[in-house]
């Protein structure tokens, strides 16, 4: 057997190392999926749904975004400011 | 199939959700919203576990940190689907299995398990809506027969329709005569 070959629920999709961060949209896609499914009406719903599962997914793509740019700028820029590495560090 | 009439506190649907994602639903008459609802649980769910592989649902958590069993509660919430992947994952770690599970390390145990803790608290909201439904808003506005617009028209009222003399003095209609509905009053009259 080849030590490439993947093993499904077996072993880990290690090849998920490096890009990890873009399993944000399918997770985003999901919860959507899943929240609107139960919060639009029977009137109308499959317009409806499809704009709402759309917009959801940009909405929490945007936000989680957003909180990363807040605590990269938090944890980089502001604490370095307030709290000054000793000379030499 | 229409939805049949929605109990205030629908326990068995409750316990049909928890069962497996979306059946409370189904079992409601809403089988769109059960598929769509299911299907999106499941799907994260499985994900989740291609990503990170069994070995990242653990009820034991042996040699891991005593936190990452707490993701343990949130994985549960898809119903005994986790129950089942946990045996496996412990039948397979076991001395002398025949299959090699290799466990996740890193982010990929980290998103595995994202992916599957956050499918069951996406159940959990599942499970509260088949457990309460409710109807929303605009469905319940498109139920009631809709009035045309237009200027008010009055009503027939029941004593309207009396004949006049069957009807008392004070509920006749029109100008009032002050010969026979005249208020009685207190002024003494010389």
């Amino acid at each position: 057997m080849s030590t490439l070959a993947f093993a499904p629920f077996l072993e880990p999709l290690n090849a998920l190392h490096g890009p990890w961060a873009w399993m944000l949209l399918p997770l985003a896609l999901g919860i959507a999926v899943i929240f609107r499914a139960i919060r639009e009406p029977e009137h109308r719903f499959w317009p409806r749904y499809i704009r709402g599962v759309a917009m959801l997914t940009l909405k929490i793509t945007l936000g989680v975004l957003l909180l990363g740019v807040a605590f990269h700028l938090f944890a980089r820029v502001w604490l370095p400011l307030v709290t000054p590495m000793p000379a030499g560090n | 199939m229409p939805p049949r009439q929605l109990p205030q506190l629908d326990l068995t649907g409750g316990l049909l959700a928890f069962l497996l994602p979306g059946l409370g639903h189904v079992y409601q008459g809403r089988v769109r919203r059960g598929l769509l609802a299911g299907s999106g649980v499941l799907a994260l769910y499985t994900i989740g576990l291609l990503i990170g592989g069994l070995s990242i649902v653990d009820s034991r958590g042996e040699g891991r940190d005593v936190l990452d069993r707490i993701w343990f509660f949130g994985q549960i919430l898809v119903g005994p689907l986790t129950l089942v992947v946990d045996q496996l994952h412990h039948r397979f770690d076991a001395p002398g299995s025949t299959v090699a599970l290799k466990p996740a390390l890193g982010k990929v145990y980290d998103m595995g398990v994202l992916f599957t803790a956050i499918a069951g608290l996406m159940n959990l909201v599942v499970l509260f809506d088949a457990l309460m439904p409710r109807e929303h808003p605009i469905d319940a506005e498109q139920r009631q027969p809709r009035t045309p617009p237009g200027p008010v028209t009055a009503t027939v009222t029941p004593a309207a329709a009396m004949p006049a003399t069957a009807m008392p003095a004070t509920a006749m209609p029109g100008p009032v005569s002050d010969a026979t509905n005249a208020a009685p009053s207190h002024k003494d009259p010389a």
